[in-house]
């Protein structure tokens, strides 16, 4: 009896290292553990040993049947994990291949210089105003503090509509309406939009696009308009740009100023962008002058304000290093996918 | 503006060099663009006499000059201390002084080094105007410049001498500024800038016995366009080459030199930036001036000898005969001007209509320096002084006999603005405006430098201004002075302080970002067109003579037809754009443009149009392909795709949504078969499909694209309309129990839409009937003529329980009898 087991035990240790498909295993799990199988029938025979030798065979069959469980179950799980193994080796591919493409979109890059002047200005506390692009020449100039006679009125600087109305030569005019709506409350808004001018060459496109900036309130200064502008040149073009006022003229604000910023090139030391100068012309702003404050019913003792303007196209230029502006309205796709 | 340093300093002591003067002008205000150095090229150019001439050997156009180099230079020079130089100038004699080009020098364009000339060794060169880039007078013969008479003496170094590399200051004035258009004002500027003295020209002359009352007369006949005329009379005048130190400021400020009495006459308008003109006095009929309006059509024939047709917008200038002499503040008539036989010289120093120049040099064609100085506006106070300078300089460069007096027409009114304004400037302003703490002396200081005088009044001063700074008139005016003056870098950078603001988008511009963000995460590229364009569009695009989209509005000056009327529709931009691209083998593209349409008010002309939020999209091509998948083609139905995508992006409900075929005439430039109109809550926003071929054809496009176009205003207001009814996005528990799922392939008519079917399944099907969804389109002759199979999965769930077999087989009996009813039946 002990002998059988032994040699059972034996075998089916062998069998089991040398079955390589579960298929092997299930015949062996059959072939020893079935009803008809080796383990049965020596449990059969178990009645015809004597009484106290029945308890320690008993044992020694338990155990061969605990062994070979194990031995298969452990089998098993080798067989599977080699045939994973193999399935995934034969699941390789080559991971350089592109992979399925997905269309890509994007915003035109001049959307995108206007979406990060809006983020800013939001951050610090704006709203964005808006007005129409066809305008009363009322609102474009006379409310800008320009009379009627005033050169840059004339007819072969702005597209007319009629003696009326024009298409805005700047946003400025939001301003105005916007001041309107809004005294004699304090106003805070900038006023992105799309303008327009007699003008067509290399630097000059008939449609741009500008965004104005307007603060009217008690106790604005200039020194505030300077704060306003650092911190919004710092987050549009680096924590480490500087800004630089020099005197400037336009008849709605005094004092107007230009303003430079470092060279974001050359880091202010020199460079073809900023014509050695160090320095970058990217805006011009001022206070409001106390005649447009007058005309939409501020008294200009009491309220003073700031405003200021850039062309979008510019900034976009030297943000993405474009050296022709026409290329902005070519709209070819190789251009407009580079942003 | 050009002026030169040199002739800067004539009036102002500059204790800093040009290129500091150039720097601290800018940073004040007076912006200078660029400083040229006329003879930066130039070196090694000495003065010498030219002591010998003798005929070249071998060359008949060549001679051999001997120069005396003065002292102190020796080298090449021959035994009698003479330097030989070969030149083939004809205009050279013994005796005279010349520029001399020594060995190693340069000149214009030229390294100049000793040589042979036909075998004869020059050891240099003598130069003419042209090769020191010194202009030359008008008419001037060419040759060596000759300096005879110019106070240089052989050995002298002529650029420093000469003034050859004097710095030249180019101006860009801001037109507030145009003051100083004038270098007088210029220098003020510049004194009050380096806070240094002033030497302005003191003006005094000789007056003849004679009165110019008795000699000539000025009338004015239109003084609202001449506020002021003023006359004076210089007579036994003799013309002559100007000296050289008058040239030379001409020349600097871009101005050739042509006689001593018009040079005068260039020089103190540059001087005082007031134009004046002479006239031939004997030339004169009458010896009397008179100014008027022109006749319609009346002729004058202008310096230039052209022949100029006037209207009565411009103003004339006449002689006593009424015969046109002086298309005023532009240019003279050849009847009157100075010319070789002048003698006796007319001087008008006049103001005129700003405006009235404007339109009258615009109208002619002519942009004279004159003219754009009576644009910009002229100082009427110093029309007197610019007279007697004149007549000053006339009498010493030129002889002259000033007569006695002058004839001064000054209108009334414009008297009055002789008075200079006080403004009044309050120190506690200054720093609130500039947000400054500039002390009272820090703010009078700036006061002082630009020489106003000010008296105190209480906490105020009062300025005077003086009549040449027009600009300014307010408090506000004398505080930019005052940053200007004290330096814009002391002021320091603060934020608003005040209640917090919030920065935030308002509805409307939160949705216009998000439909924009959507359609970009769509795969689209943004493009930018012109808010213009051209009529021509319309034909292209089919559309009848009275379509609406023809219904413009209309630029009255457009650059050129291709941009003269505002778009009503974005399709054209993006159809070009589609075929700027797919002519530079950009074959595939989802472009999209979010935009402004403009569309009249029909009602009142005059009210301002109504400009329409509108988006558009165009597909052309096919979408991206690559090696394990092929792309797909942009038609009707990829762009479906992308617009169901947009409006579930946008939460408009698709049972809000209907697509309906498109009405042919609405949309001509649209495929008729393959087009739908698109309503959200029945209203109309636009459209969706693919182009006309013909219109497909006129764009010159290879492929055909699909396109949308949809207003957003309408879009926003629905959206805006439903979150009202509806309230914002409620959360539905999800399903707790199993759905049954049964397929159901229908064969019917072809004209009966899937929409109208799907309608009919959903009421059929009942409440429980939650999901419909076309898995297959199959058409086919065995079917029958004109009818097609439409195979659906139609899933059926309770909230509330398993849904039974029998419940589910008594909705699909349901269905199957509705589909009959449209003539449909099972496929078998």
């Amino acid at each position: 009896m002990l002998e059988k087991i032994k040699e059972i035990r034996a075998a089916m240790e062998k069998e089991l290292r040398d079955a390589v498909s579960s298929e092997q295993l299930r015949e062996l799990k059959v072939k020893y553990l079935g009803k008809k199988g080796s383990i049965s029938e020596i449990s059969k025979s178990m009645g015809k040993l004597q009484p106290e030798e029945r308890p320690k065979a008993g044992q020694m069959v338990n155990e061969l049947r605990q062994a070979l469980e194990q031995n298969l179950a452990r089998r098993q799980q080798e067989l599977a994990d080699k045939m994973l193994q193999a399935q995934l080796a034969k699941e390789k591919v080559d991971i350089t291949l592109p992979g399925r493409p997905v269309k890509l979109g994007s915003k035109h890059p001049l959307t995108q210089v206007m979406d990060d002047f809006k983020e800013i200005f939001l951050g610090m506390g704006y709203a964005i105003a808006e007005g129409p692009q066809v305008e009363l020449d009322y609102y474009n100039f006379e409310r800008m503090n320009l009379p009627a006679d005033h050169p840059a009125r004339d007819m072969q600087d702005s597209f007319y509509i009629d003696a009326k109305r024009l298409l805005r030569t700047h946003t400025s005019p939001v301003q105005a309406r916007a001041m309107d709506r809004l005294c004699p409350n304090p106003v805070k808004v900038i006023s992105p939009g799309t303008v327009y001018r007699r003008d067509d060459d290399a630097t000059h496109s008939p449609m741009f696009h500008q965004v104005e900036g307007l603060v009217v309130d008690e106790g604005i200064s200039l020194a505030d308009l300077k704060g306003t502008l650092l911190n919004f040149v710092r987050q549009m073009f680096g924590e480490e740009r500087e800004i630089r006022l020099r005197p400037s003229f336009f008849p709605f604000t005094e004092p107007s100023v230009e303003v430079d910023i470092s060279c974001m090139l050359c880091g202010g030391s020199g460079c073809r962008t900023c014509k050695d100068t160090g320095w970058i012309e990217i805006l011009g702003a001022g206070m409001v002058h106390p005649n447009v404050l007058k005309m939409s019913g501020y008294d200009p003792e009491r309220f003073t304000g700031f405003a200021f303007g850039m062309g979008v196209e510019r900034i976009a230029m030297l943000k993405y290093g474009i050296d022709d502006m026409r290329v902005l309205f070519e709209n070819d796709v190789r251009f407009l996918q580079q942003f | 503006m050009l002026v030169s340093y040199d002739w800067l300093k004539r009036y102002v002591d500059i204790n800093v060099s040009a290129d500091v003067l150039a720097e601290k002008l800018t940073s004040a205000g007076i912006t200078v663009d660029l400083v040229h150095y006329p003879g930066e090229m130039l070196s090694n150019i000495r003065a010498g006499r030219i002591m010998r001439i003798d005929k070249h050997p071998d060359a008949d156009k060549l001679v051999v000059c001997q120069l005396d180099m003065g002292e102190g230079y020796n080298d090449y020079l021959n035994e009698q201390g003479w330097l030989q130089i070969v030149t083939g100038a004809t205009n050279v004699r013994e005796g005279q002084v010349v520029p001399v080009a020594l060995h190693n020098s340069e000149v214009v364009d030229k390294k100049i080094t000793k040589s042979k000339l036909r075998g004869v060794a020059s050891f240099g060169m003598l130069c003419s105007k042209e090769e020191l880039n010194v202009p030359p007078a008008v008419d001037e013969p060419d040759g060596i410049w000759i300096l005879d008479g110019l106070d240089v003496q052989p050995g002298d170094d002529c650029i420093a001498k000469l003034l050859l590399n004097d710095p030249v200051l180019e101006l860009d004035l801001t037109p507030n500024r145009s003051e100083c258009l004038s270098v007088l004002n210029l220098a003020r500027e510049v004194a009050a800038v380096l806070d240094t003295e002033l030497h302005l020209p003191e003006i005094s002359y000789q007056e003849s016995e004679r009165r110019v009352e008795d000699l000539a007369a000025i009338t004015v006949q239109d003084a609202d366009l001449c506020p002021r005329y003023l006359g004076r009379l210089v007579e036994d005048l003799q013309l002559a080459p100007s000296p050289y130190w008058l040239q030379h400021c001409l020349a600097s400020a871009g101005v050739r030199s042509i006689n001593n009495v018009v040079d005068i006459s260039n020089f103190v308008m540059l001087e005082y930036g007031c134009p004046m003109h002479t006239f031939d006095y004997d030339t004169l009929q009458n010896h009397a001036v008179i100014v008027r309006r022109a006749k319609e059509g009346e002729q004058i024939v202008t310096l230039d000898e052209q022949e100029r047709e006037l209207t009565t917008e411009n103003l004339l200038i006449c002689d006593g005969a009424d015969r046109g002499i002086c298309v005023a503040g532009v240019m003279g008539g050849l009847n009157t001007e100075i010319t070789a036989e002048t003698k006796n010289v007319f001087l008008e120093t006049a103001v005129f209509n700003a405006v009235s120049i404007r339109r009258t040099a615009r109208a002619l064609g002519l942009h004279s320096e004159a003219s754009q100085r009576y644009e910009k506006g002229v100082n009427i106070a110093a029309l007197d002084d610019v007279s007697r300078r004149t007549m000053q300089l006339m009498q010493e460069l030129c002889g002259g006999k000033p007569v006695a007096g002058c004839i001064d027409v000054f209108a009334p009114e414009a008297q009055a603005k002789m008075q200079p304004l006080q403004v009044s400037l309050r120190p506690a302003r200054v720093n609130a405006v500039l947000g400054t703490d500039f002390t009272e002396a820090d703010i009078i200081s700036a006061i002082d430098k630009l020489k106003f005088a000010y008296q105190k009044e209480g906490d105020c001063y009062l300025v005077t201004i003086p009549l040449w700074r027009q600009d300014i008139s307010l408090e506000v005016d004398l505080i930019e002075e005052v940053a200007r003056l004290l330096g814009f870098d002391r002021i320091p950078t603060t934020l608003p302080y005040g209640a917090m603001t919030e920065g935030k988008r308002t509805p409307q511009q939160r949705f216009l970002e998000n439909v924009k963000n959507a359609v970009v995460g769509l795969g689209a590229n943004e493009v930018i067109n012109y808010g213009f364009v051209s009529p021509r569009e319309w034909e292209r695009l089919l559309l009848s003579p009275e379509h609406k989209l023809r219904d413009n509005v209309y630029i009255l000056n457009p650059l050129n037809e291709e941009q003269s009327v505002m778009r009503t529709t974005l399709l054209p931009g993006l159809l070009k754009c589609a075929a700027r691209n797919s002519s530079r083998r950009n074959q595939d593209l989802l472009l999209f443009e979010q935009g402004m349409v403009f569309l009249p008010k029909a009602e009142q002309a005059a009210e301002l149009p109504e400009e329409v939020n509108t988006l558009a999209v165009l597909g052309y091509g096919q979408t991206p392909a690559a090696w394990q998948q092929a792309g797909q083609a942009y038609d009707y139905f990829q762009l479906k795709g992308l617009l169901e995508a947009l409006l579930t992006q946008c939460k408009i409900p698709a049972a809000a949504i209907a697509f309906v075929p498109a009405d042919e005439q609405e949309l001509p430039f649209m495929h008729p078969g393959r087009t739908a109109a698109l309503y959200i809550n029945e209203k109309y926003v636009g459209y969706l499909g693919e182009l006309h071929p013909k219109v497909q054809a006129e764009y010159e496009l290879v492929q055909r694209p699909a396109v949308l176009e949809i207003n957003l205003d309408v879009v926003f207001a629905e959206l805006a309309m439903l979150r009202q009814l509806n309230g914002g996005a409620v959360y539905q528990k999800l399903p707790k129990f199993p759905a049954a799922v049964r397929d159901i392939a229908v064969v019917l008519d072809k004209n009966i839409s899937a929409s109208e079917l799907e309608r009919k399944i959903a009421y059929a099907g009942g409440k429980y009937l939650t999901g419909i969804s076309l898995f297959d389109v199959y058409e086919s002759l065995t079917l029958g003529a004109n009818r097609r199979s439409l195979a659906y999965n139609l899933t059926f769930q309770r909230p509330d329980t398993t849904m039974t077999v029998e419940e589910v087989n008594a909705a699909f009996d349901n269905i199957l009898a509705a589909v009959k009813e449209l003539g449909g039946e099972l496929r078998a």
